[in-house]
């Protein structure tokens, strides 16, 4: 399935997700839930949270992480991009970002704003352009200390110096 | 009042381009009609039981006369001539056609306006005292610290898929007129011994099914952590707040399940934890605002009017309107005019484009063309020269809005029901007509005194008919309407919920129930008692022997 970036990019998604009673295979960049840590992965370690995990609250090492996966079971269940908020400023977590599930592309720029890098496009239903549009509809944000997106917080314009 | 920068301006515009593409990706069929909803509710278009509705945000109830006029102008192109002012000083329209909705919020866009987000599971428009800035008992306009709140809830990236609707008012007064203590967060402003601002903060009020009174969980904020704070209650509610069942998702029943004292822990803890904006950058952000709300120059008046006196002795029906419908303004010589859009047997809130027009006009020659919106679904002209009242209250008569009725029982709220609603159970414009009908006599009204009916036609209670004084809810059983009576409801500073009376009555009884509730509390009160005092000495025994006892 394709993968989205936050730059616009489009690529193949090479990830392995491993069930929760699967093995892991013997190579290759893997998945799996929050459940497994801690585990020696073959390759580098990705890790899935459901929505309804506390991430704040959490015992979460997020060091030995490569990639994060936060789960839209909804596009109207809005709980993961507050537990993305979380992993970026209260753990300081610095490796991908991944969102999954039910996405629309009007709701991209809301996702790169509170951290997001990459987007997997589990639908074929809109076209391509309409997702790299969606990343550049508004270009300008009110918020204070989210935007890791190249849209300019007014606030700051408003009072630099 | 505030005006756009080019970041504000911006932001807007490319808010309409937006829109503009996603309605016609719905319109192409691109977007099913489940994913365009939440799109098109965070633009304030609702589908209603006839077709779309626009809501159109009036933030905390300010507007100027250009902007006043443009309202007017959508509602003749684009709509049937009127326009539906709400309970959450909003404007709502109820005829527009979905592809001519981006014309109208570019329209809107040119005279900085927006329906951002007065729909939706998000942060709602912000409410705040109409009489804001001019009230004489006020300790200091609240409307900066909304409009601070305006800009950092547009399309905030954080918490615009909320489990439900989120609504904050502020006030910057002891006396409360923007109901703080019945929003997901009330904010209410208080001074410090060194004369500083801080915010109570009041969480997790609410009506609806689960009518609740909110409960304080910060005496006094400073200002400047104010938006931090809100985002630790923001951030707790989100992660938290029910998703399971649309009934149980808003703030005030996760205060309730989780207990008010932990729910405050998870906050303050939160607080505690994220990273704050800072606090310099607040400041200077609130005095920028703040520089917008600058009162404007005053005229040094005399207290004694002996024109107005005059004229009022002359004329008791305009004495009686400046009785019932002049606030007391903070700086000598000057009033606030309430405008009551609530004429016996008209449609509460409703005003066509040539009263928006009248009153824009009105704004301008007499009130340095500012206007407010009311939550009563009223409009106010903020700062009335008391000698200009008369001519002003004139040119209101002769174009229907000369209703002397402010706080009285012809000033009725009521929530557009089965005329409009897909969710209503029954009508409620027809009843607040008959009522508002039979008590058009102001001198009675006045008699009366201050008295508030609300009414809703469905247990949504869009109508506040919890807070109401005599609250009114229509239901429905075995395909009749029916209207059952609550009463002792109060939205002020001393809050309370109405309580219900006994079994319902049909359409055709109401206004007679009123009656007779009125009747009642005329034979029973006691020196200068108005109905809410009343009612909390007696109770509801004597209304209820009154209504049901057999004759
Ligand atoms: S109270 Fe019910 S009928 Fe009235 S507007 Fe709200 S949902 Fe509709």
């Amino acid at each position: 399935m394709p993968l989205l970036e936050r730059n616009g990019q489009i690529s193949d998604d090479l990830w392995i997700a491993v069930g929760d009673d699967e093995d892991l295979p013997a190579q290759g960049d893997t998945i799996v839930s929050y459940g497994r840590l801690p585990l020696d992965a073959p390759g580098r370690l990705g890790i899935s949270l459901s929505n309804d995990l506390d991430v704040g609250g959490l015992d979460l090492q997020v060091d030995g992480l490569s990639l994060i996966v936060l789960n839209f079971p909804s596009f109207a269940d809005g709980r993961a991009y507050s537990q993305a908020r979380a992993l970026r400023q209260d753990l300081d977590y610095s490796g991908e970002l991944r969102a999954t599930g039910h996405l629309l592309p009007d709701q991209l720029g809301f996702m790169v704003e509170v951290g997001f890098d990459s987007f997997d496009l589990q639908t074929d239903r809109f076209p391509v352009e309409r997702w790299t549009e969606a990343l550049e509809a508004v270009t300008l944000t009110y918020h204070r200390h989210l935007s890791r997106t190249g849209q300019s917080p007014i606030i700051a314009a408003r009072h630099a110096g | 009042m505030y005006r756009y920068d080019e970041f504000d301006q911006t932001f807007v515009d490319q808010r309409v381009e937006q829109f503009r593409s996603q309605t016609s990706r719905r319109l192409s069929g691109e977007l099913t009609e489940e994913e365009f909803k939440p799109i098109r509710l965070m633009n304030g278009l609702y589908l209603q039981l006839h077709g779309y509705m626009l809501r159109v945000a009036i933030p905390y109830g300010t507007l100027n006369a250009l902007q006043m006029r443009t309202l007017a102008d959508i509602s003749e192109t684009y709509d049937k001539g009127y326009g539906h002012f709400t309970t959450r000083q909003n404007i709502q329209y109820n005829w527009p056609k979905l592809e001519d909705t981006p014309d109208i919020l570019a329209d809107l866009a040119s005279v900085e306006m927006h329906a951002i987000q007065t729909s939706g599971n998000c942060i709602r428009n912000v409410t705040a005292d109409h009489w804001a800035g001019v009230a004489a008992d006020e300790l200091a306009d609240p409307r900066p610290v909304a409009e601070l709140i305006r800009q950092w809830s547009s399309l905030h990236p954080e918490f615009s898929f909320l489990p439900r609707k989120f609504k904050v008012a502020v006030t910057g007064a002891p006396a409360d007129r923007a109901a703080v203590k019945f929003h997901d967060i009330g904010l209410r402003m208080h001074l410090n011994d060194a004369g500083e601002r801080g915010w109570e903060v009041i969480v997790g009020g609410g009506q609806g099914r689960t009518p609740m009174v909110g409960v304080t969980v910060r005496e006094f904020l400073p200002e400047e952590e104010l938006l931090g704070y809100l985002e630790a209650i923001m951030r707790v509610y989100n992660l938290f707040g029910r998703r399971d069942n649309k009934y149980k998702a808003r703030i005030k029943i996760l205060i309730h399940e989780t207990g008010a004292e932990e729910f405050s822990r998870l906050v303050e803890e939160e607080y505690a934890r994220a990273p704050r904006p800072s606090v310099e950058v607040e400041r200077k952000e609130l005095d920028r605002i703040s520089a917008y709300f600058a009162p404007p120059q005053y005229e040094t008046l005399s207290a004694l009017q002996p024109d107005l006196e005059g004229r009022k002795l002359e004329n008791p029906e305009f004495a009686r309107w400046v009785r019932t419908n002049v606030g007391a303004h903070r700086v000598t010589g000057y009033g606030i005019v309430n405008i009551s859009l609530k004429p016996a047997g008209g449609i509460p809130g409703d005003a066509t484009a040539e009263q928006m027009r009248t009153v824009a006009d009105l704004a301008e020659r007499f009130s340095h063309s500012e206007i407010r919106v009311s939550h009563h679904q009223n409009l106010v002209l903020p700062d009335v020269k008391l000698s200009d009242l008369h001519e002003i209250w004139t040119v209101l008569s002769a174009d229907g809005m000369g209703e002397a009725n402010i706080g009285l029982l012809g000033d009725i709220i009521a929530c557009p029901g089965l005329d409009y609603c897909a969710l209503a159970t029954a009508r409620s414009i027809p009843i607040a007509q008959s009522i508002s009908r039979q008590f058009s006599d102001p001198s009675r009204l006045e008699d009366i005194g201050p008295l508030r009916v609300n009414i809703s036609g469905c247990i949504n209670a869009c109508g506040h008919h919890h807070v109401g004084h005599i609250g009114i809810l229509g239901l429905e059983k075995k395909g009749k309407e029916f209207y059952q009576v609550t009463l002792g409801g109060h939205s002020g500073t001393d809050a309370s919920i109405g309580g219900v009376l006994g079994k319902g009555f049909s359409e055709d009884e109401i206004a007679g129930a009123i009656e007779t509730i009125v009747d009642t509390y005329l034979g029973i009160r006691g020196d200068s008692e108005s109905f809410l005092e009343c009612i909390r000495r007696v109770g509801t025994p004597p209304f209820k022997e009154a209504l049901y006892a057999p004759a």
